[in-house]
């Protein structure tokens, strides 16, 4: 579902002139004279980013879909991401639990060529309050991050269009005691993301949080799982610049 | 007949004008495979190393090449090298006490390629010197600190080895402090959320954990001072610090909350009081 003054995510060919809305921005990309593509975009602080794609076809076609929170306001972090749950989960001994949060997410626009392939052209994200940074640690040996507040979802509720995704994760207490979790901390370069075309829907994969002990220690250790309930209709979304690298990563600094 | 040049001795060392051609040869090509050795490294596995790491093997690899050669010249022509050992080995000494600073520049160059204090690329600061900026280079004499103004500093290895070096490469973040003063009539703790939220709202590059935080410093002679202590990545001092006491008037100045001017209150007594 798409609100109707916005545009939804998907490819648009271009052969005159395309307006793209979206909440806090606007994309105008037209032919000139010259057969040159001209892009230009607009956001809410009145920044303006122009472009101009010389292209000897004459049509284009672009994808607008959502990616990974990793390129603003600057590619910084070792492709970490802190969830900062804005109200945290009590999970009981030797139980699981399965929740939904929202996750933020930028937007891409790539350039679709005529073979398939996609060259990533543009991003930007529709609140530039959600890019922002976090140090996981102590700052002496502490890890960067992205840093995302996030709520919890309702199976039927929608995250806010343009600006969150919706992922699960599903978190297993192998501790004898109960355990509250107020952040979750890992790396997000291996996780795909998908969207519903023609939609602001888009999901990514899941996670499984497992808490255990070791060495007198409490740590969270997070795996990637593949998002489980996608069927036909979802689309996964092409990579930005980011490589797809399974990172291992153990939470052992807390996650109160 | 041309070619008994070739057999001629060179001062009754024993060693002629062709085999010290064919060493200079050798050497030569040592050079050569030295420079495509370092032109393969640098393009195929430099990229995947760290800095300082890649500039120092580049360096080994080249000069180790060249040494390979020199020792593998003389030994094919039969240049006995022990006299040359001894030799070098007084020449050492003499040269030591001549050119005592140079050989300890050169020390120190080592001893700072193996201790690792700073690394090539790191943002570093020589307070005895008043010197910051980015270490670009550690060369044999010498190293070389581009300062934020473009310029670059060359500091003599030994200066630099037993300098104090402040550095910010060991932590992924950093911390930038200023001090705000604020009028006495004002309520402090609606101060410190304004200038919360101004921070979050408008520092792009402010950390969300750990936040802002906020401590009265001074109870002082016009103002009640507050120090502004802001958390942001190690490499973005210039997009936090050119704002952040912009970002905090205008907060400030938005709420009415008075940053006063520097006043004294005089009283006038007279003698029958």
């Amino acid at each position: 579902m798409v609100d109707d003054e916005y545009s939804g995510f998907g490819q648009y060919d271009i052969s005159e002139k395309l307006e793209l809305r979206l909440p806090k921005t606007e994309i105008n990309i037209e032919i000139k004279e010259d057969n040159r593509f001209s892009y230009y975009r607009k956001n809410s602080e009145n920044q303006e980013i122009r472009k101009s794609i010389p292209q000897s076809d004459e049509n284009i076609c672009i994808e607008l879909c959502p990616i990974l929170p990793l390129h603003l306001p600057a590619k910084k972090t070792n492709d970490l991401i802190f969830l900062r749950l804005d109200e945290s989960i009590f999970v009981g001994k030797k139980s699981t639990a399965s929740i939904l949060v929202q996750f933020p997410i930028e937007i891409g626009v790539f350039i679709v060529n005529s073979d398939g392939s996609k060259d990533f052209f543009d991003c930007f994200t529709c609140e530039p309050m959600h890019s922002r940074f976090a140090l996981y640690g102590t700052p002496d040996n502490g890890k960067l991050c992205m840093y995302g507040k996030v709520s919890l979802l309702e199976e039927s509720t929608r995250p806010e269009p343009y600006i969150f995704a919706k992922m699960k994760i599903t978190i297993t207490n192998e501790l004898n005691e109960g355990t509250s979790i107020g952040k979750i901390v890992f790396p997000v370069t291996h996780h795909n993301v998908y969207y519903l075309n023609d939609t602001s829907d888009a999901h990514i994969d899941d996670i499984e949080v497992f808490i255990k002990k070791e060495s007198a220690l409490k740590t969270m250790k997070i795996k990637h799982a593949e998002y489980s309930k996608k069927d036909s209709n979802w689309k996964l979304a092409p990579r930005a610049a980011t490589k797809a690298e399974k990172i291992k990563f153990t939470m052992e600094w807390g996650f109160d | 007949m041309a070619f008994e040049i070739f057999d001629a001795q060179i001062m009754d060392s024993g060693m002629t004008v062709g085999s010290l051609l064919i060493t200079v040869i050798i050497v030569f090509l040592g050079v050569i495979i030295g420079r495509i050795a370092r032109l393969v490294f640098k393009k195929r596995f430099a990229p995947k190393m760290p800095v300082d790491t890649a500039k120092s093997l580049d360096k080994l690899i080249y000069y180790g090449i060249i040494i390979i050669f020199l020792l593998a010249a003389t030994a094919s022509q039969g240049i006995d090298i022990g006299g040359l050992v001894v030799a070098g080995g007084f020449m050492g000494i003499v040269i030591g006490f001549a050119a005592q600073s140079v050989v300890s520049n050169m020390i120190s160059g080592l001893f700072l390629m193996i201790e690792k204090p700073v690394r090539q690329g790191d943002n570093v600061e020589l307070p005895d010197s008043n010197v910051s900026g980015k270490l670009i280079d550690i060369s044999t004499f010498s190293s070389r600190i581009q300062q934020f103004d473009g310029t670059v500093v060359r500091i003599p290895n030994e200066k630099m080895f037993t300098s104090n070096i402040r550095t910010f490469a060991l932590s992924e973040i950093r911390r930038s402090d200023v001090t705000v003063g604020i009028a006495y009539k004002e309520n402090i703790k609606k101060a410190i959320v304004v200038m919360k939220d101004a921070i979050i709202k408008n520092v792009t590059y402010s950390l969300m954990e750990p936040g802002p935080t906020f401590w009265v410093t001074e109870l002082a002679d016009s103002s009640v001072n507050i120090w502004v202590r802001v958390w942001h990545p190690r490499d973005d001092l210039a997009e936090v610090m050119p704002i952040l006491l912009a970002v905090i008037k205008d907060a400030l100045d938005k709420e009415g909350i008075e940053i006063p001017f520097p006043q004294r209150v005089m009283w006038k007594g007279s003698s029958n009081e």
